[in-house]
């Protein structure tokens, strides 16, 4: 999906955001110093910098002087406002702050990659092919019926692909955080979408915890 | 403030001219009218004296068909004609009703209209003691001197008044100029002006040193302070970053194990880096303690054979060092130290493994030595490492301060060294070249007895 480079120190961090944005279909590369990561965003495009902002050397606000423009979210142990402050005013998109939830930083990595639209305009899977501009679904290359909510669903889903999402998650994802539905309601689209799309291996149910997209071959 | 002294100061000196004033012109006016009355009465006695004789004389004679009071006032008469071109009014009356014998002669001042007076009037002697003798002395003008004078002396003094008012002024002025510069710059360092300084010349020359002295304090006791608060919030900043950072793994790694799909490779590398992570932060919370311990700690000493704690310290590292190929050379020259054996070995380990670090894998080189040298037993810890920037010298001993990240550790090793060495009141000197070294020594202190 997107191109995005992952700039922090400590390996078992830096490791742990790459294997999740490998899982929702981004690539990546990783460093782990600023002086290398100035190097290597002037050398080469990316989608999104993850940009951590205490680096040995040269720390994240130095890294981000000196690089040529790209959306960047710093990730930071400080979370002092004036910290984030000076993060959002040095020219950051986001600042996040650990320890942080994996599915909070993907959701604000896809709101800066939707944002630049940097985003990837369709997915497909199997015979489905989503189209996530216009908001249409083709089924072996037939469009075929989709309600709002399902979509929005479906969006969550192919965004988080491959983490299995709580019933609850999903309705604060695809609903929103006010909706005050049952968890039943998430059954019914997910049972409409797994039959309108062909997909009732790829939506998997996640004992105890709730739905997965399984996009892994 | 300055108003206030302005006009009492003002007021006092008019206070003290008008006095001065008043009493000298009052004196002088004593001395004057103390001359008139003496030359009126010496006048009065020498005119009494004549007159009494010619009268007596007249008496005297009796010449026959002369009528007596007559000739006695004429007599009078030629006596105030003669005397009042002298300003003296002389006056004789016959009077029935006379009082006692006496020869008594009253003086009394007296004013009619403008002009003023002195009166003396007595009786003549007997037996002429009918005879009422008045003399009146005109001292218009003496008088009318004396006035001018004391008008004389009141210009003078309101002509002092209005010059000693700006006189007055520019002298408070340049005595306050001092006060003034010290408030000034009081208000400056109130407003957080560490730096203010004063330069006063003259006799308050002394105020402002001792009050540069004070500024001086209170700058350098800020700027310990400021730096203390800074120590403080850097010790919160990076503790907080120490503990978010591994928990950030630990978190986001389980939350992977529940949520995504993994394979049995996968498994154990996730598991692995949990498992890591804890033991890290397990590693970050033993070193708090032990710092925390070591704060007031007061350790048992003995003898300790230098020898055996390097070949046990050897022993220790020995493995570490094989495995990233860096040479260990231990040397001593000392028999014996003295402290806690197993803090010093602690001591030891952290600032080898330190070493070990800083080198370069398969080239580098790390020597432990211990020296007496003027009677102080030194141990030194040198490598050929990457070394220290200078810049970040004074700060390696901070609680999470760390020049090398990747090489794990929560940068508290340096900062336990420092707390051992200091609870056996031994000093840690660090040195280091980038590039080419670092070499730490503990001096210990001369213990009594050795030489």
């Amino acid at each position: 999906m997107a191109h995005i480079l992952v700039v922090e120190d400590d390996s078992a961090i830096n490791h742990m955001i790459c294997r999740n944005l490998k899982l929702v279909g981004h690539s990546y590369l990783q460093v782990f110093d600023g002086k290398e990561a100035v190097k290597i965003a002037t050398e080469q495009e990316f989608d999104l910098i993850l940009l951590d902002v205490m680096l040995p050397g040269m720390n994240g606000f130095e890294v981000i002087a000196k690089i040529p423009f790209a959306p960047i979210i710093f990730i930071s142990a400080k979370d002092a406002l004036e910290h984030r402050l000076n993060g959002l005013q040095s020219g950051a998109d986001d600042y996040i702050v650990k320890p942080f939830e994996m599915l909070e930083l993907l959701a604000r990595i896809d709101v800066v990659l939707r944002r630049t639209n940097k985003n990837a305009a369709t997915f497909s899977l199997d015979d489905a092919v989503v189209n996530m501009t216009d908001k249409t679904v083709k089924v072996s290359g037939k469009f075929i019926d989709i309600s709002p909510q399902e979509f929005e669903l479906l969006e969550v889903l192919i965004r988080n692909q491959n983490i299995a999402l709580s019933r609850d998650k999903l309705l604060e994802l695809a609903w929103g955080y006010d909706y005050a539905g049952e968890t039943r309601t998430v059954d019914k689209h997910i049972q409409k979408l797994r039959s309108k799309l062909g997909w009732e291996n790829r939506i998997k149910t996640v004992f105890k915890l709730g739905y997965r997209l399984e996009v892994k071959k | 403030m300055r108003a206030r002294t302005f006009i009492a100061t003002y007021l006092f000196l008019l206070f003290i001219l008008f006095l001065i004033i008043s009493l000298v012109s009052l004196n002088m006016n004593r001395n004057q009218i103390n001359i008139l009355r003496e030359q009126s009465q010496r006048d009065y006695r020498r005119i009494y004296a004549n007159l009494t004789r010619d009268i007596s004389v007249l008496y005297g004679r009796s010449i026959v068909g002369i009528n007596l009071p007559q000739a006695v006032d004429a007599l009078a008469h030629s006596y105030t004609r003669h005397y009042i071109e002298h300003d003296i009014h002389i006056l004789l009356q016959h009077e029935n009703n006379f009082p006692a014998p006496a020869s008594y002669a009253e003086i009394s001042f007296m004013q009619q209209s403008d002009e003023h007076f002195i009166l003396i009037t007595g009786y003549l002697p007997e037996p002429l003691h009918f005879y009422r003798f008045e003399y009146r002395l005109n001292i218009t003008e003496s008088i009318n001197s004396m006035q001018s004078t004391q008008r004389l002396f009141l210009i003078f003094a309101v002509i002092f008044s209005a010059i000693a008012a700006p006189g007055l002024y520019l002298i408070l002025k340049n005595i306050f100029k001092p006060l003034d510069i010290v408030a000034a710059a009081s208000r400056k360092i109130a407003n957080e002006h560490y730096h203010e300084r004063i330069f006063v010349k003259g006799e308050l020359s002394e105020i402002a040193t001792d009050f540069n002295r004070m500024a001086e304090k209170i700058e350098s006791q800020i700027r310990q302070l400021e730096e203390e608060a800074l120590g403080k919030q850097r010790f919160i900043d990076n503790f907080a970053h120490e503990i978010r950072t591994p928990l950030t793994s630990v978190y986001g790694n389980a939350e992977y194990m529940q949520k995504a799909l993994l394979d049995e490779g996968e498994n154990i590398i996730v598991t692995q880096s949990i498992m890591d992570e804890a033991n890290h932060m397990k590693g970050i919370a033993n070193s708090l303690l032990q710092l925390a311990t070591l704060r007031n700690y007061a350790p048992v000493k003995n003898p300790v054979n230098v020898a055996r704690l390097f070949e046990d310290v050897r022993q220790t590292l020995n493995k570490s060092f094989r495995e990233r190929g860096v040479r260990f050379h231990c040397a001593s020259d000392v028999d014996f130290l003295f402290g806690q054996e197993d803090l010093i070995k602690s001591l030891i380990v952290n600032l080898c493994t330190n070493a070990l670090k800083a080198c370069s894998a398969n080239d580098g080189e790390v020597t432990l030595k211990a020296v007496r040298a003027d009677g102080h037993a030194i141990l030194i810890v040198t490598d050929t490492g990457e070394g220290i920037p200078a810049e970040s010298l004074h700060k390696v001993t901070e609680a999470f301060f760390r020049s090398f990240r990747k090489s794990g550790g929560a940068g508290l090793g340096l900062t336990l060294c420092k707390q051992i060495a200091d609870v056996h009141n031994a000093e840690m000197h660090i040195e280091s070249t980038e590039n080419v070294g670092t070499s730490v020594k503990i001096i210990f202190t001369r213990i009594k007895g050795e030489k």
